[in-house]
């Protein structure tokens, strides 16, 4: 849709581009990053591509498990903490109540 | 060799495994590469491989900060690319370039071999546009009509007039690639029919010595379809004859130049001698290869890589164990309808055996190569060859097919 309009979407392409391919990060360091993102959004194209990516730049399967691993965790974490029933603590004694 | 790497064009068979039980780390060029091929390989890279430029330059930026000792592929529709990188990288051991073209174009293999005078075989090469009365006019009916570098028997056909040569040169013509997207060759050929049984030559060559590791005999049906249905190996040939096909794939290969290669040479016996019909610089497919351990115990494909490194037949572990002779028959439908077979038969002879179709599954009539049913190996031993014992086993099967219209 944003294709509809060439301006938006030529500054998006030139946003993209930048993003991915210019800026100060080391290409490993974005490789990660966008590793990480593509197992978030479940993009498996992306995430093809990415891992082909990193496996050109010497990453090794287990690295690259890892960092999909962390992208796991975090997000499980979040559905961990939405779902958290608070639990009070029960005195051990009831003697004096 | 821990960090030496092959660069692997295309693979259509078990290279990866092969380079890695070497051990050597892997680069897969690949027009797609699955999920799980990624992982398999140490540098996996998508590309256009028929986009030689971009692939050729690839392969020197990857020369320039990998240690690449060789390239390797048994892919038929690759070899000459694989050929074409090693000599741009200046491998010491190739197939030289020339010498893959040869091997991929039976046209300019024909025109080779028929200038050295070995093995003639009378042809003329035709277009849409080549007037046929004029270029039938000293050649003898009947005749094979194929395109000069296509594979797998496609479009190949025995015109028995000119009226049958027309019709075959418009199907060829209507396929302008072939299935990896390579563009056909516009040169048709129009060859003499060879007419008599048909062989493959298992070979390897390596620093120009060739040597044969044994004649496959092919079983396969009556023209027009052409359907191979089986092979035994060793093929049972008087020693005249032995002597003559050896000598024609010897003096094949060292004119059309192939070195550093497995080679697998196809031969028809005819009353005039043996004839080329094609040469593959790879192991041959149908489980060839599978009959050739089992009674010489060398394993071709392995031994078509470490070929690539400069090395022959005594740098391979043999098989201890070897039979004397082993075939492979394929299970053909003879009519379309629902498949049956017993499946689950027993018989001591059978060493392997796979279905491509299920029980019950509506097939159609095999009329190529690529639809076929199944197939089985036997072993022979001592007392019977392998191919006395095919037809009992064959028969155990029970193949049956029901056209839908019998009850």
């Amino acid at each position: 849709m944003l294709a509809l309009n060439q301006k938006l979407n030529s500054y998006f392409d030139t946003f993209f581009t930048e993003a991915v391919e210019g800026g100060t990060l080391p290409e490993r360091e974005k490789v990660v990053a966008i590793l990480t993102s593509a197992t978030l959004l479940n993009d498996q194209a992306t995430l093809k591509n990415a891992v082909l990516t990193a496996k050109q730049l010497g990453f090794t399967k287990e690295e690259i498990g890892q960092i999909t691993a962390i992208a796991i965790a975090v997000n499980a974490q979040k559905i961990k903490d939405q779902v958290e029933v608070k639990v009070e603590s029960k005195p051990s004694s009831t003697c004096c109540q | 060799m821990d960090n030496q790497y092959v660069i692997l064009v295309s693979p259509r068979d078990n290279e990866v495994k092969l380079v890695q039980q070497q051990g050597y780390k892997t680069i897969l060029l690949r027009k797609e590469i699955s999920f799980d091929e990624i992982f398999d390989v140490d540098v996996p890279i998508e590309m256009d491989l028929n986009n030689e430029e971009v692939v050729l330059e690839k392969c020197l930026e990857l020369a320039n900060q990998l240690d690449i000792i060789s390239v390797f592929t048994m892919n038929e529709y690759r070899i000459p690319l694989a050929s074409k990188i090693s000599e741009l990288l200046q491998l010491k051991y190739k197939l030289p370039y020339e010498a893959s073209l040869y091997c991929r174009n039976k046209k300019m293999a024909r025109q080779k071999l028929n200038e050295a005078g070995i093995g003639e075989v009378q042809y003329r090469l035709v277009n849409t546009q080549s007037d046929l009365k004029t270029e039938l006019e000293d050649i003898d009916f009947p005749l094979i009509v194929k395109p000069s570098n296509d594979s797998g028997s496609k479009n190949v056909y025995l015109c028995n007039n000119e009226a049958e040569i027309s019709t075959a040169i418009k199907h060829i013509v209507q396929s302008e690639k072939n299935i990896v997207g390579q563009s056909l060759d516009a040169d048709i050929m129009i060859e003499e029919f060879l007419d008599g049984p048909e062989f493959s030559i298992e070979s390897v060559t390596v620093n120009g010595q060739t040597t044969i590791i044994g004649i496959t005999k092919k079983l396969v049906t009556p023209y027009p379809l052409s359907i191979e249905v089986g092979h035994d190996f060793p093929a049972n040939l008087h020693a005249n004859e032995e002597k003559e096909i050896r000598e024609l794939v010897e003096e094949s290969l060292a004119v059309l130049g192939v070195d550093f290669a497995v080679t697998h040479t196809e031969v028809k016996l005819t009353n005039k001698g043996p004839r080329i019909v094609e040469v593959n610089a790879r192991p041959g497919g149908d489980e060839i290869p599978h009959l050739v351990k089992a009674v010489t115990g060398i394993d071709l494909k392995s031994l078509a890589f470490l070929v690539t490194l400069g090395k022959g037949i005594d740098s391979l572990d043999l098989s201890s164990s070897t039979v004397p002779s082993a075939s492979i028959r394929f299970l053909l439908a003879n009519q379309e309808g629902k498949v049956s077979f017993k499946e689950q038969f027993q018989s001591a002879y059978i060493k392997e055996q796979k279905w491509y179709v299920k029980n019950g599954e509506s097939v159609k009539r095999t009329e190529s190569n690529f639809d076929r049913l199944g197939y089985f190996i036997v072993y022979g031993d001592e007392q019977n060859l392998s191919s006395s014992k095919v037809d009992s086993v064959e028969k155990g099967f029970s193949v049956k097919i029901k056209n839908p219209l019998e009850i």
